[in-house]
């Protein structure tokens, strides 16, 4: 560069010696006229060539300094620029007074790859300066130039050879002022900052995202911010709302502020040790507002890293008290009721238990963590089968069902139903059963108290009618009685008199009169019986209905009341039944019939038994009575209601009856489609 | 004059044997299975003894006692337990009957005439 001007110097000169020489031919014409001016031209030419000449001498002298010192400054920039270039450093230098950049080596080679030597500072602007960083960083560049400011620094995206934005640092100071103190030179450095630059962008972005997400969530939950040590850097209104502290009673404090004292130390020191490694947090936690009540949160905690290190943990907490009031609610309800609740995964029969579940098993497990097997194990042997029938069945036919079943307590016998629901999927695969279980075994213990009860009130209301009955019975037994012993000590004189039809008669009737007996006895065995087995068997309508004409026919034949039956299809007309219970209903029935009629003109009993068209077995008792009034029906089925004369009934035959065939499923009622009084019993098919 | 005694019973067997047990030659025994007409014969004509069963088809023994004349000494032989009588009956026994214990009771009424 240097050269180039030394170069131009001497042309300089060399033309302006030429043009000199050239003035001497024009000078010559004119001094012709005037020859003593030749003399001095003549005399001052040698003056003047040799001070042309000293001044071409000294200025190359001169020339040649110049040459010597750029040559050592170009040696020295040379060196710089590799020192630069090897230590990633660009540098530019902006002469003020031509308004002219110059980069240096490796700032010109990240900027461009063409060898442009120097930009106009504002080409340079245009050129590589991202749009949106130009206004900042000129202002900046001015503010300091101008005096504004006391140092310049400024950070913008400069575009690289590619086309690539990137971030650089530039720092620079004035390097030369003029003599009034302007500034001429101002140097600087760029520092490639993209990288850090990118990951602080990131960082804000991410932070941005959070302070979003934050937003969001603040819409739906209470949120608050905590510093590493737990202080409250930030709450959102529903933690005021919900604490009933006010954001400036919060911040600075940690949330013992909300803390009810309910939960164990253990938990939160738990919790800590979750949150200091990084973990999120997630627990339910009961605190207490300002006014000493307290609120349920469903609380999350999640540590805020930076930087590597926790900074901050963020947590969002939902309200739960209504659920905790609910699910109170429904444990208290549980416990009055005795009922717990349940559900089975039917995929990997996993359990899970309401609370008051242990309370109805007193399971003796801590915990309260009890698996499918368990519960098997402890339901009572007898009963183990049938529990397990039902639980498959329930998932194989998904339909909802009911079980009782004896559950092995501490030391007593829990008696428990069951009801079983079923839970479907979209496919319609069973997927989950759950229901209820209920303590029954208060209901249990009285029912078997009930039912021994009411086998004593049937045996004494059997015993009762028997005792009605007895006059009659005994009459009955003792007239074929007086048959045989009359005839005994006839016989002996009969026979001494030959004659020999009346004695085989007379044997004849004994036989008989015996068999008479018998069958009365027989009858009143059955009407006896005391026998708690409820065991149902299968028995013939016929032969219910001829076994309680026995005893009834006894009555009938006294107070000569007609009876008849006519039973349909007698062979398959069968009911699964009790039979000595079946066969008191009918005896009740019979006899009331007969009671009903034994003063009336018209006096008959008409039992029908037939399969009515919806398969029901039907038994039907008719006498020939009147229809029954409609104020004496309603009272027909009550204990102790009888229209009979004292003595004679004990007003508990109807009402029993009506017990019995109750627990048969099967019903007693009036048939007033009948002209005459009708009674008729109804079996399920 | 033979004892003329009536005898009222629903069972017809017993009808037959009662007879046969205690007719003789001084005691005759009429026989009667329907309350009505036994009312009716006892009034028109006066036996000296009257059996009646108790339970009877829609009347008792001692209910029917009360239509009888009141001189005629009335019995009653019935396989019921403790009867509990209305009118006036001399004697009662149970079935099946000790036949001595009857015949000692006829022999007293006949000693009374």
């Amino acid at each position: 560069m240097k050269n180039v001007l030394l170069r131009g110097k001497v042309i300089f000169w060399t033309i302006g010696g030429i043009l000199l020489g050239l003035f001497f031919p024009f000078f010559s014409s004119s001094l012709m006229d005037r020859p003593e001016m030749l003399f001095y031209v003549i005399c001052t030419a040698p003056l003047f060539l040799g001070s042309l000449s000293f001044l071409v001498g000294f200025n190359q002298e001169r020339f040649l300094v110049l040459k010597k010192t750029e040559d050592e400054k170009e040696k020295a920039y040379g060196w710089m620029d590799l020192v630069l270039k090897s230590a990633g450093l660009e540098v530019w230098e902006w002469d003020l007074k031509e308004n002219i950049v110059l980069f240096n080596s490796e700032l010109k080679h990240n900027l461009s790859r063409f060898d442009q030597k120097s930009y106009s500072f504002p080409l340079m602007v245009e050129e590589f300066i991202h749009p949106e960083d130009k206004d900042e960083m000129i202002k900046k560049v001015y503010d300091y130039i101008q005096g504004r400011a006391t140092e310049y620094v400024s950070i913008y995206r400069m575009k690289d050879f590619q086309g690539k934005w990137r971030w650089v640092q530039s720092n620079g100071k004035v390097s030369q002022r003029d003599k009034q103190g302007h500034p001429i030179c101002f140097l600087g450095t760029h520092f490639d900052i993209t990288e850090r630059k990118n990951r602080e962008i990131e960082i804000n972005e991410k932070n941005d995202e959070l302070e979003h997400l934050i937003e969001a969530i603040s819409e739906l939950a209470i949120v608050s911010v905590t510093d590493r040590k737990g202080k409250i850097t930030r709450v959102n209104k529903m933690f005021c709302e919900i604490s009933g502290y006010s954001e400036k009673e919060l911040l600075g404090q940690d949330h013992r502020i909300v803390k009810s004292g309910v939960h164990e130390k253990k938990m939160f020191k738990e919790m800590w040790e979750k949150i200091l490694k990084g973990e999120n947090w997630i627990g339910d936690i009961q605190n207490r507002k300002k006014n000493g009540s307290y609120y349920f949160v469903r609380t999350i905690i999640i540590p805020l890293l930076k930087q590597g290190g926790i900074n901050s943990f963020f947590s969002i907490r939902f309200d739960m008290t209504k659920q905790v009031q609910l699910a109170k609610n429904l444990a208290e309800a549980q416990k009055l009721s005795k009922i717990g609740s349940w559900t089975l995964n039917t995929n990997t029969f996993e359990v899970d238990l309401s609370d008051q579940m242990y309370e109805i098993f007193p399971w003796n497990n801590e915990e309260r963590k009890i698996s499918f097997d368990d519960i098997y194990s402890m339901v009572h042997p007898e009963d183990q089968e049938h529990w397990r029938k039902a639980i498959d069945n329930a998932i194989l036919t998904k339909k909802s069902c009911e079980i009782r079943f004896r559950s092995i307590g501490k030391e007593e016998i829990i008696w428990a139903k069951a009801i079983i629901k079923i839970m479907m999927n979209k496919e319609g695969g069973v997927t989950r059963l759950y229901g209820t279980c209920q303590d029954i075994t208060e209901q249990v213990l009285a029912e078997e108290e009930i039912q021994k009860e009411r086998f004593k009130t049937i045996h004494t209301s059997k015993l009762a009618s028997l005792g009605e009955m007895s006059a009659g019975i005994a009459h009955e037994i003792n007239n074929p009685l007086t048959i045989i012993t009359g005839n005994l000590p006839l016989l002996e004189k009969i026979k001494k008199e030959g004659e020999e039809t009346k004695f085989k008669d007379r044997i004849e009737k004994m036989i008989k009169a015996s068999e008479r007996i018998s069958k009365i006895v027989r009858g009143l065995k059955k009407l006896v019986r005391f026998q708690v087995d409820v065991e149902h068997k299968e028995e013939l309508i016929s032969s219910l209905i001829e076994e309680s004409l026995v005893i009834c026919d006894i009555k009938a034949l006294k107070t000569d009341v007609k009876i008849d039956y006519k039973i349909q299809d007698e062979e398959n007309l069968i009911v699964k039944c009790n039979e000595v219970e079946i066969e008191q209903v009918l005896i009740n029935l019979i006899n009331n019939a007969i009671d009903a009629v034994e003063d009336r003109e018209e006096r008959w009993v008409k039992i029908n038994a037939f399969r009515d068209t919806n398969t029901e077995v039907v038994i039907q008792v008719v006498n020939s009575g009147p229809r029954i009034e409609e104020k004496v029906e309603e009272k027909i089925f009550q204990p102790f209601f009888t229209t009979k004369p004292v003595g004679k009934g004990t007003g508990l035959g109807l009402s029993i009856s009506k017990g019995i065939l109750d627990q048969h499923g099967a019903s007693l009622s009036l048939n007033k489609s009948f002209e005459n009084t009708c009674f008729e019993i109804r079996f399920p098919s | 004059m033979s004892f003329e005694i009536y005898y009222l019973d629903d069972e017809v067997d017993l009808l037959e044997i009662f007879s046969d047990t205690f007719s003789s030659e001084d005691v005759k025994i009429k026989t009667f299975s329907d309350p009505s007409l036994f009312i009716l014969e006892v009034n028109k004509n006066n036996p000296d003894l009257v059996f009646m069963d108790f339970r009877l088809p829609h009347i008792t023994g001692d209910e029917i006692a009360l239509k009888l004349n009141k001189e005629i000494p009335k019995a009653i032989i019935s396989g019921d337990l403790n009867l509990a009588l209305k009118s006036d009956i001399e004697d009662v026994f149970e079935k099946p009957y000790d036949v001595k214990k009857i015949c000692d009771f006829i022999n007293k009424l006949k000693k009374r005439d």
